[in-house]
């Protein structure tokens, strides 16, 4: 049976994991975006 | 307390906001091509592939069928139903990756059945990948309908049409780049909203107290979730639950073309595998866990149980959001992320449905279709996929969809193993791969239905359904002569123009 103390290391530990799979895919999926959306369109760039 | 006109703006809202994102791709990225409508050129690069990947896999269960698990299961409940739906994408990722490497210029995994079994199999396969996406898409249009109906008060068959149909809409007019492109919007609100309200709830509710209620499950036989295995995370009943998720899941995410699309859609194999590994086990992961320990767990130890506070365990996330945040705005987060989650994951399977009927479907049917009619086909196809979705998710009303989960875990199992073996194994036959798939499904349904205990009945049933197959496909390909050339594939050239770049 878990401890008080493993539980809240279960939790919030639960809770880094999603912050840093945010930061793992937001940082590159919001610097392509951004450049996707700059970007000339696709009939143009290969002008 | 949020009402049925605030209902009604927020369908409005959304309407505009995705259809308007929709209309601004479109303009922005006009189509240039079958294969730039239904696979995004080949060119979208990892960050976003990730970021679709994740949100795209958060379906409305995930949240809402995770946090139950919690209330069932204790402290293993949500990382029990994270594993058994994790699973299917490790066997998907060699498997993708693999398909791009012997057939380069695949889009859809029909057509690759088409070379590799014949068009018998390949239709029997493009029955099953529309079937899923039928499954898929209406069951997200009946979690929003509920949600909208329980939380907004309005009815509960605008509340599944009307998302059903902008999904429609938005990826008739965009293609998978328009899917994609709300995806990655939808995981930045989704996400920001986890990582802002679980530290809220945590701290309002204490770990102190969530811990001390978990206790009283465990040893207090009068309290209505008693359950001695609350706080392990070894309980047998949690691991055999997951088992059954990650069977229901392999024939959801393996026969889902709108997976392919995106593997496809990914501008490398290296790109590819990372975005499919750190979208699942980074991005995805978490959130059911999350779901399971701050939702579900939070509710029991509240002491609160079916008939006790909740009239189902399944009201465990609204119960928690509303007593944390106020009816008003934990509602509204609420929905919020429940919408977001259905539209993502009906967005890719309709992607999906897209490319099998424009690059397999209308080909057979019109053989000289040029492109521009295979595209028009496309976006009209899309709509009408939405609008058969709509009905039954009406019709639905009602209908338990744990049911529906059972059998659709054992008829899309089936025919998982001869698409592995079909890729891996050259001495499949088509007969063993139709063989394979009659025995799965067969076999699994007379188990289902000869095991007296519902809860043993759907765990081997699915478990037939899944094994059997690959039992029938190693004894048949050891006996038979046939072998196939996988050399052909590499050289397939499709009806629509292709570009691909040389990989290693």
């Amino acid at each position: 049976m878990m401890s008080e103390n493993a539980m809240s290391v279960y939790y919030w530990g639960c809770y880094g994991w999603i912050l840093v799979g945010f930061f793992c895919i937001a940082i590159p999926a919001g610097k392509e975006f951004y450049k996707i959306f700059k970007s000339k369109k696709p009939s143009e760039r290969s002008k | 307390m949020l009402n049925g006109a605030m209902g009604y703006i927020i369908l409005i809202i959304f309407a505009f906001v995705f259809i308007g994102i929709s209309g601004l791709v479109s303009k922005k990225f006009p189509a240039e091509g079958v294969d730039d409508f239904v696979v995004a050129g080949r060119g979208i690069p990892f960050g976003i592939i990730a970021a679709s990947v994740m949100i795209s896999w958060v379906w409305t269960t995930t949240i809402m069928g995770a946090a139950e698990a919690g209330t069932w299961y204790g402290v293993s409940g949500g990382f029990n139903y994270m594993w058994g739906a994790a699973l299917p994408f490790f066997f998907f990722i060699p498997l993708v990756l693999h398909l791009r490497k012997i057939m380069p210029k695949c889009t859809t995994f029909t057509e690759f059945i088409r070379e590799r079994f014949g068009n018998t199999v390949s239709t029997i396969f493009f029955i099953f990948g529309l079937a899923v996406v039928l499954y898929v898409v209406t069951e997200q249009g009946v979690g929003i309908g509920i949600a909208f109906n329980t939380m907004l008060n309005i009815p509960y068959w605008v509340g599944a049409v009307v998302p059903i149909m902008i999904v429609a809409v938005y990826i008739s007019r965009a293609g998978l780049r328009g899917s994609i492109f709300n995806d990655v919007i939808q995981f930045f609100i989704v996400c920001v909203i986890f990582i802002v309200c679980i530290p809220i709830i945590l701290k309002s509710i204490g770990m102190d107290n969530i811990y001390n209620g978990l206790m009283d499950v465990v040893n207090n036989q009068d309290n209505p979730n008693y359950n001695p295995q609350a706080l392990s995370m070894t309980s047998i009943s949690g691991l055999k639950y997951g088992l059954i998720a990650a069977i229901v899941a392999m024939g959801q995410v393996l026969l889902d073309q709108g997976y392919y699309s995106k593997a496809i859609a990914t501008t490398s194999r290296k790109d590819l595998m990372r975005a499919y590994i750190i979208g699942t086990l980074l991005g995805w992961a978490p959130i059911p866990v999350l779901s399971g320990n701050v939702f579900g767990t939070a509710l029991i130890s509240l002491g609160i149980g079916e008939g006790h506070g909740v009239a189902s365990l399944s009201e465990a996330a609204p119960y928690i959001m509303n007593m944390v945040f106020g009816t008003g705005i934990g509602s509204l987060l609420f929905i919020l992320m429940v919408f977001m989650a259905g539209m993502t994951t009906g967005g890719n399977g309709l992607a999906g449905a897209q490319a099998l009927f424009t690059v397999d479907f209308y080909k057979k049917v019109k053989p000289d279709a040029t492109e521009r009619q295979q595209l028009a086909f496309g976006k009209k196809v899309t709509i009408v996929i939405g609008l058969v979705v709509a009905v039954a998710a009406v019709m639905l009303q009602g209908v338990s969809l744990l049911k529906i989960d059972i059998f659709s875990g054992i008829l899309f199992a089936a025919p998982t193993a001869s698409l592995f073996a079909g890729l891996m194994w050259k001495k499949t036959s088509p007969v063993v791969a139709v063989v394979s798939m009659a025995a799965g499904l067969i076999g699994g349904l007379i188990t289902y239905f000869m095991i007296e205990d519902p809860n043993n009945a759907q765990f081997f049933g699915n478990l037939v359904a899944l094994v059997l197959p690959y039992l029938v496909i190693v004894i048949g390909s050891l006996f038979s002569k046939y072998e196939f050339d996988f050399s052909k594939l590499k050289n397939y050239e499709p009806a629509q123009k292709v570009s691909i770049k040389e990989e290693a």
